[in-house]
């Protein structure tokens, strides 16, 4: 059998590449683990002709010059592990904007092959192509493609595998600056053999090229100082003649060459391109509409969520319970089993209770890949710029905010798509406080036990927007302290608006979910057990637990335990928030995990295998709380300690324990005072005592 | 915030006169031509990767008199912040 084929799939954000990518991998994907790499990338495999080819989806970029982490990982993806060949993906009715890219790919000296996707599209647009004179011209093999109906895959992958086995059939075709800039760029080649770079690793136009353009990544790699004299000398002259930058001179040289190719080869019947697009964005997108209805449409999103999921939730409880019993029937009636009592009580309650609230959480990511698949985030990234530049963070780091609904860990990864430092790290300080996705089975405990059923929507509406509210607050304090400085200016492609294909959307559901259902799986049933344990030891000897009355047996119990204890050591401190020692010990839980601490109120309560749904546990918390305290335990939730997965995220990020900890410690005390002001100013208005 | 650029006369080569304005200023619906980008460096290559190199035609869809708007250049939409299309310097004949 022959050795696999590696080939990486690189292309514009909106080209229809995670499509393709789709298409030729199906479920046999996942994300990459390359080390040093902070940018996702996913990797998949597939079987063409008896040849096994390993997919690579680079990240989308606009080019190769660094500019964001995106262009910088796929750049050294590209150099430093070597793929046989590059497919870059093209929105064939976009070409121009989109060879741009290519002509970097060429540059930098890999076997590429062009996908003119979205075809179909393209030509019910009018747009004619001669493709075999375009490919003659660019000196590189397109094929045509329509990625969502998997045309033209097999000729793709053909073309790549020949490629791959061949890659010097072609020539590559030189981008030809001009007089000026190729003097200089021939001088620098010189010098960069003159101080020993032998081109091996990258070819030494593209480096020469990348110096003139002052790429931060190139300047780094050249330690010669003559050099980057040199360089200065030459970006100088080039200016001083073209009467821009280089970058700017190189840039527009580019696109009169690509400009020259497709002039020959391209034609467009109609104009009618965007039409469509720019009717809804008309509405969508207006000054006084758009906000509104982006608003009304997170909120159909959240209610989507909750009302649509209650019934899957419900059925899974059911098994859950069921489960439960038939586990409970191998001992015994009456009969007292450690091994019970961990498997009912420690695994099946911990773990089920979280797996419950798997219909929302996959719902949402549902929602969220509508959003996204369909173009629309990129409108609510513009929509909310005037008011995210208010708050001194950039428009997109809504986007990143709103995936923060899902969950935290994601939306922190998602922060690399801003580019400063100063909008990331403020975006990612933050982002706890976007109420996530495993916080919502404690609203959906806590809810319905304390406020009538017409205030349920409404109250989780309130919680949200109190998290948004603290969020706005927290950045403009970040960006007033620790990051000040003007926010890069918004500078975004707004892709057309298409409809989503289920496919596309099955596919980004199920893999946010499956991390959950993983997180389950690992994380929490480890958690679970330990908290099963913490709760269950040390045992308060029989005769004195003999010596109670029955329904004292329990509480005593767990008073005894090392989660009591620690619940009863805290409890001065929760005090001043109207907590007692039991949200204490479910607050320990919490930390692990946030769902767990509806679990852990489960065992506090002893219900058993308590989940958001039960009602024997919100019968109890009803008995023993005030409404306010509800609202308590869901304000410190929501603001307080970031799960440990979200401070192991910030940690990675940014690169700094020392953010990651204030992260951690900062929030913690922004949630205990605003949670103890509530309780104490609630007790003294007397509201929902 | 950077300075509002004022619009300026420069004598084209033609002989006509050629008025400089930033794209900020533009109307909705109107083409013109790109014809310098102020600003840093990074936030030129990143706006030269997206087809908006000086020459490039620019047709405002929406400037809408707050917040950010969206041109049309070599078939694609492109949303600017208010202060980047400040930026922007445009001729308009």
């Amino acid at each position: 059998m022959n050795k696999p084929i590696t080939i990486a799939l690189a292309g514009n954000p909106n080209s229809g590449k995670t499509t393709l990518f789709n298409a030729m991998t199906g479920a046999r994907q996942h994300v990459a683990n390359y080390p040093g790499v902070t940018v996702e990338i996913k990797e998949g495999a597939c079987r063409h002709k008896g040849q096994v080819l390993k997919i690579v989806d680079l990240p989308g970029t606009y080019s190769l010059t660094v500019y964001s982490e995106e262009e910088l990982e796929a750049r050294k993806f590209i150099l430093e592990r070597r793929p046989d060949v590059v497919i870059d993906v093209i929105d064939a009715t976009n070409p121009e904007r989109h060879l741009f890219l290519a002509t970097q790919l060429m540059e930098l000296g890999v076997p590429v092959v062009l996908a003119f996707n979205m075809n179909d599209l393209a030509r019910a647009r009018g747009v004619e192509f001669d493709l075999g004179q375009l490919s003659r011209l660019l000196g590189v093999p397109i094929v045509p493609t329509v990625g969502h109906k998997g045309e033209g895959l097999e000729a793709l992958l053909d073309e790549a595998v020949a490629l791959a086995g061949n890659p010097f059939k072609a020539p590559p075709i030189v981008i030809p600056y001009g007089l000026e800039i190729e003097k200089e760029i021939a001088r620098l080649e010189a010098g960069l053999r003159a101080a020993g770079q032998d081109g091996s690793r990258q070819p030494m136009r593209w480096t020469a090229v990348k110096l003139l353009e002052q790429d931060a990544e190139a300047l780094r790699t050249v330690s010669d100082a003559g050099l980057r004299d040199e360089t200065e000398k030459a970006r100088t002259r080039i200016a001083a003649v073209a009467g821009d930058g280089p970058e700017i001179v190189m840039a527009d040289r580019r696109y009169g060459f690509i400009s020259g190719a497709c002039q020959e080869t391209i034609r467009y019947t109609v104009e009618a391109r965007h039409t469509t697009s720019d009717q809804i964005d008309f509405v969508l997108t207006h000054h006084v509409l758009g906000f509104p209805i982006f608003m009304g449409l997170m909120y159909l999103v959240f209610q989507l969520t909750f009302t649509l999921g209650s019934l899957p939730m419900d059925a899974l409880d059911q098994l859950f319970q069921r489960l439960g019993g038939i586990v409970s029937g191998w001992w015994p009636e009456g009969s007292e089993s450690l091994l019970r009592s961990l498997l009912v009580d420690g695994i099946i309650g911990g773990v089920g209770g979280v797996l419950v609230f798997l219909p929302n959480i996959l719902l949402l990511f549902l929602a969220i890949a509508v959003l996204e698949d369909s173009g629309y985030m990129a409108r609510a990234a513009f929509i909310m710029d005037r008011l995210m530049h208010k708050i001194g963070l950039h428009g997109k780091s809504f986007i990143p905010m709103l995936i923060g609904f899902g969950c935290s860990v994601p939306a922190i990864l998602a922060t690399r798509m801003l580019e400063s430092r100063r909008d990331r790290m403020t975006t990612m300080l933050v982002l706890p406080l976007i109420s996530c996705g495993a916080r919502l089975p404690i609203y959906a405990l806590i809810i319905p036990a304390f406020f009538p059923s017409a205030w349920q929507g409404r109250m989780l509406w309130i919680i949200y927007m109190i998290g948004i509210a603290l969020a706005v607050l927290g950045a403009k304090l970040m960006r007033s302290t620790f990051f000040r400085g003007e926010t890069a200016p918004l500078v975004m492609e707004l892709p057309p608006y298409r409809v989503p294909t289920w496919k596309g959307l099955a596919i980004h559901m199920w893999q946010r979910g499956w991390l959950y259902v993983q997180k389950a799986g690992t994380v929490i049933l480890g958690i679970s057990i330990v908290l099963w344990a913490l709760t269950s030891f040390p045992r308060l000897p029989a005769e004195q637990k003999q010596a109670l009355p029955p329904d004292q047996q329990r509480t005593a119990e767990l008073l005894h335990s090392a989660a009591g204890r620690m619940g009863q050591a805290m409890e001065p401190v929760l005090k001043p928030m109207g907590f007692d020692w039991r949200i204490g010990t479910a607050l320990i839980g919490a930390f692990a995990a946030k769902e767990v601490f509806v679990a852990q109120m489960g065992i506090v309560f002893a219900v058993g295998d308590a989940d958001e749904t039960s009602e024997p546990l919100r019968q109890k918390l009803r008995d023993r709380y005030s409404p306010l305290v509800g609202f308590c335990i869901m304000l410190f939730t929501l603001i307080g300690a970031p799960c440990m997965a979200t401070i192991a995220a910030t940690r990675s990020e940014s690169r700094s324990w020392g953010w990651a900890l204030f992260q951690l410690g900062g929030l913690t005390i922004l949630a205990y005072v605003v949670t103890a002001a509530v309780y104490q100013v609630g007790q003294f208005m007397q509201w929902g005592v | 915030m950077i300075a509002f650029n004022k619009a300026t006369l420069n004598p084209a080569p033609g002989g006509a006169a050629v008025k400089r304005l930033p794209l900020a200023s533009v109307d909705n619906g109107r083409t013109v031509k790109l014809a310098a980008i102020l600003g840093g460096h990074g936030f030129r290559t990143r706006l030269a990767a997206l087809g908006l190199v000086p020459g490039a035609n620019v047709r405002v869809i929406r400037n809408g008199t707050r917040g950010p708007f969206i041109v049309a250049v070599k078939e694609c939409r492109i949303v600017l912040g208010r202060g980047a299309a400040h930026k922007l310097e445009v001729e308009d004949r």
